[in-house]
């Protein structure tokens, strides 16, 4: 399922004294497999560019397709169920949402929705519970009684046991501890490599956007700024930083490096191991030179 | 949508703005009792008069009133149509079937859909030009008194302003709350009638539980910044009494009393 | 130094039935430093943090701040005037209808006079770089500005501690960075102490002090430099280490002989310098 942007613009309040331009001539593709995060400072259009991917919200111009789903500015009311059933959405703190009286039940909620029979539909309640790693002697309890971080694993169960093919997170870790974020993270990078999935992540954090991206996509005031793959966007450290980010905090590091060394290059590694042989190789290329 | 909900004041540099919130409920309250006076065409043009003084000294557009009034214009009509046909008097005017409307008929309607516009300029005039902290804060120290009989006054204006403040949270965590459940792929909008209340479960309790451990929080914050009730408390906004404050209800009780001079 | 908290042999549960959920701590803070907490989710950081300001009285042990017991319901609300609190959501402690009044919420309960107020108002609003903003309502604000705001009204009663409990982790990477300049430049320049509860190391690590708190339990404490000394026991605990940490850990891994000295990004770099020119 590709999904293309096309000259979109998202207006919000129109014709009202609140009225906001909050996306502006948008125009980016998605490829189908890949895992996109997008990137930008606070106001700049990143939820709203995500939330048109399910049909929450119209496009004000332009047009937009997700696999074969066409949405149209300017068309009339449509139905979003078949679209919504393929593209599963994780709010931030979607912990929020839960309202059941049991977990099990909760997480059957998005599948039954969608016309899935009740059996089905607990089979792949359970399924999910497995794979984001809440142990079966919980299912049964209420959904509120639980930590911060395992309510946010039940509201991610609860969007996994549709079995989307693409998979939006808005800021899925915020507010988590750092061992919390760890595992929110790894399981869907695993989902992602083991099942192919289209993973869309609205992330302030550069590190985890460099780690697990193919692409990245930069918006400032509601423009795309700048999209391709995460060396090709985090070498423009100039550019990001004039619209208000940063770089991953290796490269931060490699930077304090190479200024010592008396050197304008810079390295894209994200990871720590990455880091650390650039590091290495600083040091003897010094060395030789001397 | 939050305009609406959280009144429509419009901070404009006016004589109505710099009213004491006191004088200008006060007046309100006057003033619907004073409406009750006119009932002849001089009494009622001078109520209109009256109104049109208060808009002009707000320097309110007339496009903010109309705004205000939209809303009831329906039910003023409605009831003009009403007392058309019910009452009577005078010479008939028109017949249809049994149907009479007479001269006496049309004055009277005339004069209570005067009566209903008027109540409703002055108080949208108050929400347009009156914060509602402002509101709170004069009904809590006109209802002060009633501390003595030990009535919670103070608690009951502090629960209105927190009420107030919450109001466009608690929109905005409505909204977020659709659309999370519609991704879920549950539906508000269409199909019978228990299936949208079914639909609506999934709505209201993330709002409760949302809405109590906000709750929650505000009390832990408010304690520890060292809240406990009314006792010794001071107040940053001082309601001051200006001659202005006593105009307005000086030309209240003048109205009053051209009117019981002009009434038959 | 002189000490502004001390705690001791504190002991709490919620309930009769529920197992301590803090259990014998002990612990003192000195005035004018900036003291950081770090535990995992559900470690005990907050109940602890509610038992510095008197919001919980402990079943066993005292707290004592700047000389008052916080058992003593005669002082409790000048204990409360001297112990600042910034809670983790910026909306759920936001009382005012406008910045001015929430700013004022605090003085206002404290009884203070208008002059005073209105004097003290307009310093904390400029202190906290929000004076353009006095009129403005909350749903009008970004989370870091409703959390200096939360601050302003704490300056405003002129106390001696600020406790900070994970105020920045509901907020964009910019919101964090404007709030911790702001208590910093408090700590720095009016001497307020700071107590922050953060899973933030790269924070922490500029503190002057940490407490490490696990299963209710206060396991250590120290000087940031000591404490990352041995990172097996932080590691065991479930915590994530600083940047400058897991490089210097994998670098060592790769053979470079380096110390378990530095801390901070700058060390590790100036270290692997006078390694590797005497080499
Ligand atoms: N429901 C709404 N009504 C009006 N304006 C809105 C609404 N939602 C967002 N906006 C405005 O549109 C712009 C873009 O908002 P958006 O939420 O997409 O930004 P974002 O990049 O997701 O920001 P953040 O990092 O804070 O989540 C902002 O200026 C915001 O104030
Ligand atoms: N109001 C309460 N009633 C009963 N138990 C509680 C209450 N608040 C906290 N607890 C329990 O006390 C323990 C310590 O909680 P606390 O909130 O102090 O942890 P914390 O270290 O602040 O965690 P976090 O990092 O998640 O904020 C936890 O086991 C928690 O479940
Ligand atoms: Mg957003
Ligand atoms: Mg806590």
């Amino acid at each position: 399922m590709d999904i293309t942007f096309e000259h979109v613009t998202h207006v919000y309040g129109r014709k009202t004294p609140f009225e906001k331009l909050a996306l502006d001539d948008v125009t980016i593709r998605i490829p189908s497999g890949s895992f996109t995060s997008i990137i930008g400072h606070t106001g700049s259009g990143k939820s709203t560019l995500v939330q048109h991917i399910n049909g929450l919200l119209k496009p004000s111009e332009g047009k937009i397709t997700v696999g074969n789903f066409v949405i149209h500015a300017h068309e009339k009311k449509k139905d979003f169920k078949e679209l919504r059933k393929q593209v599963g959405f994780v709010f931030q703190y979607p912990e929020h949402q839960l309202f059941e009286e049991t977990i099990i039940k909760d997480v059957c909620f998005g599948p039954m929705n969608f016309g899935i029979s009740d059996a089905e539909s607990t089979k792949r309640a359970e399924e999910s519970l497995q794979l984001v790693g809440l142990p079966a002697s919980f299912w049964h309890r209420s959904p509120f009684e639980l930590s911060g971080g395992q309510m946010r694993r039940v509201a991610i169960a609860g969007v996994l046991a549709v079995r989307p093919q693409v998979i939006i997170l808005d800021e899925p870790t915020a507010g988590l501890d750092p061992k919390g974020r760890e595992e929110i993270l790894s399981l869907f990078d695993d989902l992602h490599a083991r099942l192919k999935l289209t993973i869309i992540m609205v992330t302030h954090n550069m590190s985890d956007a460099a780690n697990y991206s193919d692409q990245v996509i930069v918006m400032d005031g509601g423009k795309l700024l700048l999209a391709g793959s995460p060396k090709h966007v985090f070498l423009q450290e100039d550019l990001l930083r004039k619209v208000g980010l940063d770089i991953p905090e290796t490269m931060l590091f490699l930077n304090k490096v190479l200024d010592k060394a008396g050197s304008k290059d810079k390295i894209p590694a994200f990871t720590v191991d990455e880091a650390a042989d650039a590091v290495i190789r600083i040091l003897n290329g010094v060395k030789d030179h001397v | 949508m939050f305009n609406l909900v959280i009144g429509q004041y419009v901070p404009l540099d006016s004589y109505v703005h710099h009213l004491d919130p006191r004088s200008k409920l006060i007046g309100v309250f006057l003033f619907v009792v004073i409406v009750f006076l006119a009932n002849n065409w001089l009494t009622n043009i001078l109520m209109i008069l009256f109104c049109f003084a208060g808009i002009l000294l707000s320097k309110m557009q007339l496009s903010y009133i109309y705004r205000g009034l939209r809303s009831i214009l329906l039910i003023v009509l409605l009831t003009f149509v009403l007392n058309l046909f019910l009452a009577s008097g005078g010479t008939t005017l028109f017949s249809w079937g049994w149907f009479h409307v007479t001269t006496g008929g049309l004055t009277q309607s005339v004069f209570i859909a005067v009566r209903i516009m008027v109540i409703i300029v002055v108080t949208t005039l108050l929400t347009l030009t009156t914060s509602p902290i402002e509101i709170t804060d004069g009904m809590e120290s006109l209802l002060n008194p009633l501390k003595k009989i030990k009535m919670p006054v103070h608690e009951f204006a502090l629960m209105m302003s927190i009420s107030l403040r919450f109001i466009p949270t608690l929109l905005e965590e409505t909204e977020k709350i659709i659309k999370a459940q519609a991704a879920r792929g549950s539906d508000f909008t269409t199909g019978s009638l228990r299936g949208r209340i079914k639909a609506i479960v999934p709505l209201l309790v993330p709002l409760f539980v949302g809405a109590f451990k906000r709750a929650e929080d505000l009390a832990m914050a408010m304690e520890a910044r060292g809240y406990h009730g009314d006792d010794g408390r001071t107040k940053l906004h001082q309601l001051k009494w200006s001659w202005r404050d006593s105009l307005l209800i000086s030309a209240l009780v003048l109205l009053a009393l051209l009117l019981i001079f002009a009434r038959n | 130094m002189e000490k502004i908290i001390e705690v001791s042999d504190l002991s709490y549960r919620y309930s009769e039935e529920q197992p301590y959920v803090l259990k014998n701590i002990n612990f003192t803070v000195n005035k004018g430093e900036w003291l950081s907490i770090v535990g995992h989710n559900g470690s005990g950081k907050s109940t602890l943090a509610k038992c510095l300001n008197g919001l919980i009285l402990p079943q066993r042990g005292t707290v004592n701040v700047g000389g008052f017991m916080t058992s003593d319901e005669e002082k409790i609300w000048e204990i409360r005037r001297l112990v600042g609190m910034v809670f983790q959501n910026p909306d759920n402690q936001f009382v005012g209808a406008t910045v001015q009044d929430d700013v004022a919420f605090g003085m206002e309960n404290h009884g203070l006079s208008r002059e005073i107020m209105a004097e003290r108002l307009s310093e904390a609003l400029r202190l906290v770089r929000m004076d353009q903003f006095a009129k403005s309502e909350p749903h009008r604000l970004s989370g870091g500005q409703k959390q200096r705001v939360a601050i302003a009204g704490i300056v405003a009663l002129q106390p001696l501690i600020i406790i900070m409990d994970e105020s920045t982790s509901m907020l964009d990477p910019e919101g964090r960075k404007e709030i911790i300049q702001t208590v910093r430049a408090l700590n720095r320049d009016r001497h307020l102490t700071v107590i922050s509860i953060t899973h933030d190391l790269e924070e922490a690590i500029h503190s002057d002090r940490l407490l490490v708190m696990n299963d209710g339990e206060l396991i250590r404490e120290g000087k940031p430099h000591d404490l990352f000394k041995s990172t097996a026991l932080l590691r065991k605990i479930g915590l994530d280490l600083p940047f400058a940490i897991k490089m210097r850990n994998v670098l060592r891994a790769k053979g470079v002989p380096l110390s378990d000295t530095a801390l901070f990004q700058e060390e590790l770099v100036d270290e692997l310098w006078t390694l590797h020119s005497s080499m």
